[in-house]
C-alpha cells in the first residue's frame, strides 16, 4: 500500500515538480495538492495523508503556520517544509511549529525522499523490491 | 459555534464572572493559546467580545458574544481557524467545560 503525500505549494510548476518526484516510486502516492496553507488544512482532513510537503511563502496561510495547525491537528502525520529561502534560523523555527524536517529547493531531493522514507517507516527491502519506476533518486534534478 | 449553559445563580453574579474571566474560556490545557488584543463591550446582558488567538505561528481572530439571562448563558462564537483544527464537538465540549467553571459545579449545557 504506497504511502499518501498531500503536496502544497503555490507555484504550479513546484507542484507538478513534487508530484512527478513521488510518482516515480511505488511507496509514495500523491493524494493532492493544495495551494496555500488553508487549503492544506481543508484537504489534510480530507484525505488523512501519510506525509505532508509544505512551502514556506504561501498566500493567505504560510507553511509555518500551517504546520503548526497540522501539527495539532495530526500529530503523527509528519509534515515537511520545502523552501527556497533555507537558513538554520528558519529550521530551528519550523521544527518548533512541529514540522520535522526541512528542506532547500536548490538541493538534491533524493534527501526528501530518503527522509520521507525514513519517517513512513519504509523498509528498504520493500523500496528495492518495488525500486524506482524510472530512476534513483540521486538523479533527480532541484526544483527551481 | 453556539452553545448555551443553564445556570440557576443571580444573573448579576453571571454577568459579572463573564466580564471578569471571558478571555480565561478560550485558553486551558488542551490547545495552548495565547490571547492577545481582547476587547469588549456590553449593551444590556450582552457582551461582544474580540481578541486575538495565537498558538505560535498561528493566529486567529475570535469573535462573538455573550448573552446571560436568568437562566443561561449562551455563547455564539466564531472561533476562526480554530473551527477547522479542532473537530466541533470537541471545541463545543471544551468551551461548554469552561463555561461550567466560570459559572460554578451544577450548570447543564444545552
Amino acid at each position: 500500500m504506497p504511502k499518501s503525500v498531500l503536496i502544497v505549494d503555490d507555484h504550479e510548476a513546484v507542484r507538478r515538480e513534487l508530484r512527478r518526484l513521488f510518482q516515480d516510486y511505488e511507496e509514495f502516492a500523491v493524494c493532492g495538492e493544495a495551494q496555500d496553507g488553508s487549503e492544506a488544512l481543508t484537504k489534510a482532513q480530507q484525505l488523512s495523508p501519510d506525509l505532508i510537503v509544505l512551502d514556506l511563502v504561501m498566500p493567505e496561510m504560510g507553511g509555518l503556520e500551517a504546520a503548526t495547525a497540522l501539527h495539532y491537528m495530526m500529530p503523527d502525520v509528519p509534515v515537511f517544509l520545502l523552501t527556497a529561502h533555507y537558513s538554520r534560523e528558519l529550521e530551528l523555527t519550523a521544527l518548533q511549529c512541529g514540522v520535522r524536517a526541512i528542506f532547500s529547493k536548490y538541493d538534491d531531493l533524493g534527501r526528501l525522499l530518503h527522509r520521507a522514507r525514513a519517517e513512513l517507516r519504509i523498509e528498504p527491502d520493500e523500496k528495492i523490491q518495488r525500486g524506482p519506476r524510472n530512476h534513483d533518486a540521486g538523479e533527480r534534478s532541484p526544483l527551481n | 459555534m453556539r452553545i448555551s449553559v443553564s445556570h440557576n445563580k443571580p444573573k448579576d453574579e453571571i454577568v459579572q464572572a463573564v466580564d471578569r474571566s471571558f478571555t480565561d474560556l478560550f485558553q486551558g490545557p488542551d490547545i495552548p493559546l495565547k490571547i492577545a488584543n481582547p476587547q469588549k463591550s456590553w449593551t444590556g446582558s450582552i457582551m461582544n467580545f474580540s481578541l486575538t488567538a495565537k498558538l505560535g505561528f498561528l493566529s486567529t481572530p475570535i469573535k462573538g458574544f455573550v448573552e446571560v439571562t436568568d437562566r443561561e448563558v449562551i455563547i455564539d462564537a466564531d472561533l476562526g481557524i480554530l473551527e477547522r483544527m479542532i473537530p466541533q464537538d470537541k471545541a463545543r465540549d471544551l468551551l461548554s467545560t469552561k463555561v461550567r467553571g466560570l459559572l460554578g459545579t451544577g450548570a447543564k449545557t444545552g
